[in-house]
């Protein structure tokens, strides 16, 4: 006799566990399966979770949450050879109630999101797999099974939440056209500093840490860097394009090393202590690439349904996974209630993410990864905005100041920017980001 | 304080690993015990030997007859050897003494303690007499100079206490011998992972003329038999190359190891003692280092 | 055990299976948290011998609350009692035993054979299962690498002794004569739980003993006053055998002379074996 419960949830990332809590919490029978020893035993991700998704699932989780810094500081920093042009933004609001982003651990985070499913009633079961869909002849998802002896457990819905390359999505038929060019490898960094260091370094008070989201500096291959501050370690890293870095031949570890010697970043990781070094695949094709997230009987969340910002100078992914995994169990609660957990009785779930963030920003960022990711944003605009800020901040007496329009015409023949593609690259950036 | 003791328990008349450390450390006191403890006593360091030819190891009745013999003794110290360690919680018991076990060194009342298999160490006090049990190899020890006076105990032990009974004692395999004879030893540890990464170590090993060797977490896991652990439960070593692969060095795999002339320790935490102890450290993937190794020597398969 | 069966016991210890240590300051930070590998194959030897001579098995663990995560892992394996003593995480390996033994002994039916790890992950001393024989008045066996369950009561085990060697014990435990035995990580593992188990195991409920208030008198004389990383000391190195006084200076001096600065450096795997290669050729390993 296979075990039985209203919806199992597979993975116990931010996704499964909010999707665990928010079905245990309407009186469901919830099962949450994650195949790590503990939820975010073997989870990474740069570092910091924009957490306003949360207010309404734990209200005043910012009293509770594993936190290590809340972020009151954030830069966009463009890198070329030797040079770095910074957009540096303090907000000291950020650093108080109701907070905007924090770093975190995922380890921590994790088990502690994990835990509040728990509580709300779920069944968490870790160090289990889930190793296949249980399917009817007609196609029909009602349960799944994992690597424990009689392991197979029914369910009205299944919600996978199993982060990138889902291969219940997969066999669910719900990936057709997968390719490894809508990935991305993110790998970083943890090294180990005395918080002071931390703190004296980025300008920081007690509790408050920075982010800086790094647009060139790896070295051709496209993609972004990363550096956030824990209470005692940073995190450094890239997030680099499969098939670019492929192409290029190197390996992640000398980005990151370039990337740490650059004299931008270099001060701020000078003595860290490696203590962590860890890779991760990411989904980054956004709309375009974006599996279904519904079929008969499964809903898909999260990574697994590549709901992720990871175009260069973003990187969010848990507040998604955490507002799709939501969203998709109150579906399923509506679905049970109504008794057709069908395809079309899960169909609201599309409908729910349509209304909020979590598709609109994919929406209104469906161009930014080509964007971002292209060759021109990747190099040739940050050497124009690096050579232009040179040319505005060199003195050149006993020369004469060329002024603003020759500057630039010199830095956009220099950096081989040429106008027509700038005029186009900026009209795409601003349906994305205006 | 009143005078320290080391007891030795002897099979057959074999030391077990540490039994001269811990002699050394108690200032040349011995009680030896067990079976042939007067041909083992001349190859001891000390000025005083107390011997109780007690037979076959039985440490719940061994404790109840030595204890008597010890309690004049402010610090009791054994060798943190299997024997040792059995032993040393029933005399504690016996005497009603504390025992602090896993000593790497013994200030009177001040004892150090490693932790965590030697990665920490603790400094503790205790207030009058104790029981030690001191981590092989921590210290070293000089040979003996000149006689010790012997004095033979009679002593007979209960033979219906509750011990278990010894069937048989199987030797080391003869295949530890070229490990222990090696002049160049190239040892994993858990930094490596799989029977692969092991199977690709021997053959590295091989080709750079070196046996292979690896710690008690791998031979544990079954990627490579027991007869290639080295250190205090394992084969004791004394090669000129010890090159180590993701090896943390804890006392009890060092104390395996004699004073090697090179070492080379590959490890991604620089701060670990195998890489204190290196001549070359190098900071990498172990895994990765021993591909590209196996690359360049040409023993990529098998 | 209603009609009070004699058992088999496991004893379990919570502890950090692994720690982070600051190499300056030797702080030390658990990582992951259960029971050790030694421990869980102490539980599977347990269930073993529970199967094989028809006894139930009581998992027991000493520590707080949180403690009863392992329980819960020995009842989806297949322990059928659990029980705590409620104590501090970090009391005394006496101490311990001492819990532990009073509240084996004190349990309906009776112990015939206990299951320790040979040593924990954090105080590694080991010395918790000898010191529970002399409580219990029982046989130990410890250091075990293989354990053979023979008919009721009777077991043939493998114990390692240093260098390389091993021997073979014969140990017989009855219920008021019970045997403990410590054994390695070596050989077993713990079998995997059905799904089913996994799920009953989270009701299964945990009888809770409150432990001795303070610790064992002998104990209580011992004070840690440092906690540091390890640092090794000077070793006592034997004196060169060669015959003239000049030969042993040369022995003695020669090896370290030849020594040069430690060197340590951070490269790829590439670059590093590279670096390594050239090492051996310097010092002569290679040609
Ligand atoms: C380098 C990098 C940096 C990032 N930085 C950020 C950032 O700063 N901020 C941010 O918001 N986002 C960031 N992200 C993205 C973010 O990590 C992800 O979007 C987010 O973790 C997705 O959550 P999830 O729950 O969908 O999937 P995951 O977090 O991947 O969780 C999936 C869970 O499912 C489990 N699992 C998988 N398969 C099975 C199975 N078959 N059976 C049982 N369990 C299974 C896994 O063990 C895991 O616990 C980053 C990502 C990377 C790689
Ligand atoms: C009574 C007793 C007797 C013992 N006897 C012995 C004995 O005889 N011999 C013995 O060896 N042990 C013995 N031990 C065990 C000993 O305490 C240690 O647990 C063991 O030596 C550790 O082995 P390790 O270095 O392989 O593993 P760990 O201590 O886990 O170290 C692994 C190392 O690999 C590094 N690493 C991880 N990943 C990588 C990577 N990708 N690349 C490079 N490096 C990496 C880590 O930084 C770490 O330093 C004994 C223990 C006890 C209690
Ligand atoms: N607090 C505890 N609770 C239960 N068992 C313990 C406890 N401490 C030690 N043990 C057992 O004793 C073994 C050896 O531990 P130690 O003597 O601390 O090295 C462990 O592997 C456990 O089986």
């Amino acid at each position: 006799m296979a075990e039985r419960f209203d919806v199992v949830v597979v993975g116990a990332g931010p996704a499964g566990s909010a999707a665990a809590l928010v079905a245990a919490r309407s009186g469901l029978s919830v099962l949450l399966l994650e195949r790590g020893p503990f939820p975010g035993a073997k989870n990474m991700f740069g570092g910091v979770v924009y957490c306003r998704i949360l207010d309404t699932l734990v209200p005043n989780w910012w009293t509770e949450a594993p936190v290590q810094r809340w972020v009151t500081r954030r830069q966009t920093m463009v890198l070329a050879d030797g040079q770095a042009l910074t957009v540096d933004f303090r907000n000291q609001n950020w650093g108080s109630e109701p907070y905007n982003g924090a770093t975190a651990y995922r380890a921590e985070f994790d088990a502690w999101l994990a835990s509040k499913a728990e509580e709300a009633g779920a069944t968490l079961v870790c160090s289990t797999t889930a190793t296949g869909l249980l399917t009817s002849e007609s196609g029909r998802v009602h349960g799944v099974r994992t690597d424990r002896p009689d392991g197979e457990v029914e369910a009205s819905v299944v919600i996978a939440c199993d982060g990138v390359n889902s291969f219940l999505a997969k066999e669910a038929g719900l990936y057709p056209n997968w390719s490894a060019d809508h990935y991305t490898v993110g790998v970083k960094e943890v090294l180990a500093l005395p918080s002071a260091a931390i703190e004296e370094r980025c300008g920081l008070g007690g509790d408050e840490g920075m982010d800086i989201e790094i647009l060139g500096g790896t070295g051709g291959v496209p993609g972004g860097g990363f550096f956030y501050t824990n209470r005692d370690t940073v995190a450094v890293g890239v997030v680099l394009s499969v098939a670019g870095l492929r192409d290029s031949g190197r390996r992640p570890e000398e980005i990151i090393a370039d990337l740490k010697a650059h004299p931008a970043i270099a001060p701020l990781v000078r003595g860290g202590e490696l203590v962590e070094f860890t890779a991760h695949t990411i989904p980054e094709a956004g709309l375009a690439g974006m599996p279904r997230t519904v079929g008969d009987g499964i809903l898909v969340a999260g990574d697994a349904a590549h709901l992720c910002l990871a175009a260069g100078i973003w990187l969010e992914g848990v507040n998604f996974a955490i507002g799709s995994g939501a969203f998709a169990a109150e579906t399923a609660v509506e679905a049970i209630r109504a008794g057709d957990t069908s395809a079309r009785g899960l169909a609201g779930y599309r409908r729910r993410m349509a209304n909020s963030f979590v598709l609109a920003d994919h929406k209104k960022l469906r161009h930014a990864p080509h964007l971002i990711l292209g060759e021109r944003a990747q190099t040739r605009y940050p050497r124009l905005i690096c050579q232009l800020a040179e040319q505005v901040f060199t003195i050149t007496n006993p020369d004469p100041k060329l002024g603003v329009r020759r500057w630039a015409r010199r830095a956009m023949r220099d950096s081989g920017v040429r106008l027509h593609e700038l005029a186009k690259d900026a009209w795409t950036g601003w349906r994305s980001f205006g | 304080m009143s005078e320290s003791i080391a007891v030795v328990p002897v099979r057959g008349g074999m030391l077990p690993v540490g039994a001269d450390e811990a002699v050394a450390e108690a200032g040349g006191v011995a009680l030896l015990a067990g079976s042939g403890v007067a041909k083992a006593a001349p190859e001891l360091p000390a000025v005083r030997v107390l011997t109780a030819e007690l037979g076959a190891p039985a440490f719940r009745a061994w404790a109840a007859v030595l204890a008597p013999a010890l309690a004049p003794y402010g610090a009791v110290l054994l060798p943190a050897s299997p024997d040792g360690r059995d032993l040393a919680p029933r005399l504690a018991a016996e005497l009603g003494r504390p025992l602090l076990a896993g000593a790497t060194e013994i200030r009177g009342a001040r004892v150090l303690v490693a932790r965590r298999g030697g990665l920490l160490v603790e400094e503790v006090e205790v207030e009058g007499p104790y029981l030690a049990t001191l981590q092989p190899g921590v210290r070293g020890a000089e040979p003996r100079s000149g006689e010790a006076e012997v004095t033979s105990l009679e002593l007979s032990v209960d033979p219906d206490s509750r011990d278990p009974y010894v069937v048989e004692e199987l030797p080391a395999d003869p295949a530890t011998m070229d490990l222990a004879e090696s002049s160049r030893i190239l040892a994993g540890g858990a930094g490596l992972s799989g029977a692969e990464d092991f199977e690709l170590l021997a053959r590295v090993a091989a080709a750079l003329g070196a046996a292979p060797g690896a710690t008690r977490v791998v031979t544990d896991q079954g990627w490579v038999p027991h007869e290639r652990q080295i250190g205090t439960t394992g084969v004791t070593v004394d090669p000129d190359l010890y090159v180590t692969l993701g090896i943390s060095g804890a006392v009890q795999h060092v104390a395996g190891l004699g004073t090697p002339r090179h070492v080379v320790s590959v490890n991604t935490d620089p701060s670990c003692p195998m890489m204190a102890m290196a001549d070359l450290a190098l900071v990498t993937d172990a895994p990765g280092l021993l591909r590209a190794l196996a690359r360049r020597l040409g023993v990529e398969d098998g | 055990m209603t009609e009070a069966s004699p058992f088999v016991a496991a004893a379990l210890k919570h502890v950090a299976v692994r720690a982070r240590v600051d190499p300056l300051t030797g702080e030390e930070s658990p990582e992951t948290w259960g029971a050790s590998d030694a421990d869980l194959a102490a539980l599977e030897w347990a269930l073993r011998l529970g199967e094989r001579w028809s006894m139930p098995v009581l998992a027991i663990t000493v520590g707080p609350s949180p403690a009863e995560t392992v329980l819960g892992t020995a009842a989806a394996a297949g322990a059928s009692h659990l029980v705590r003593v409620e104590m501090a995480g970090d009391a005394p390996s006496r101490s311990v035993a001492t819990a532990l033994a009073a509240a084996l002994a004190a349990y309906p039916g009776g112990p015939v054979v206990v299951c320790c790890g040979d040593a924990s992950p954090d105080r590694g001393s080991g010395s918790v299962p000898a010191f529970l024989a002399h409580e219990l008045g029982a046989t130990g066996a410890l250091g075990l690498v293989g354990i053979e369950p023979g008919e009721r009561g009777v077991l043939a085990a493998t114990r390692r002794l240093d260098r390389g060697r091993r021997e073979r014990l014969r140990v017989t435990a009855l219920a008021g004569a019970p045997a403990v035995l410590s054994v390695e990580a070596a050989g077993v593992r713990l079998r995997r739980a059905a799904l089913p188990a996994v799920l009953a195991a989270r009701d299964a409920p945990v009888e809770v003993i409150p432990g001795p208030a303070s610790r064992s008198e002998p104990e209580a004389r011992v004070r840690t006053v440092r906690r540091g990383p390890y640092r090794p000391r000077a070793k006592v190195l034997p004196a060169p055998a060669a015959a003239d006084p000049r030969a042993r200076i040369r022995a003695l001096a020669g090896g370290r002379a030849e020594r040069r600065t430690p060197q340590a450096l951070a490269l790829d795997p590439e670059q590093a074996a590279d670096h390594l290669l050239a090492y051996l050729r310097e010092t002569g390993y290679l040609s």
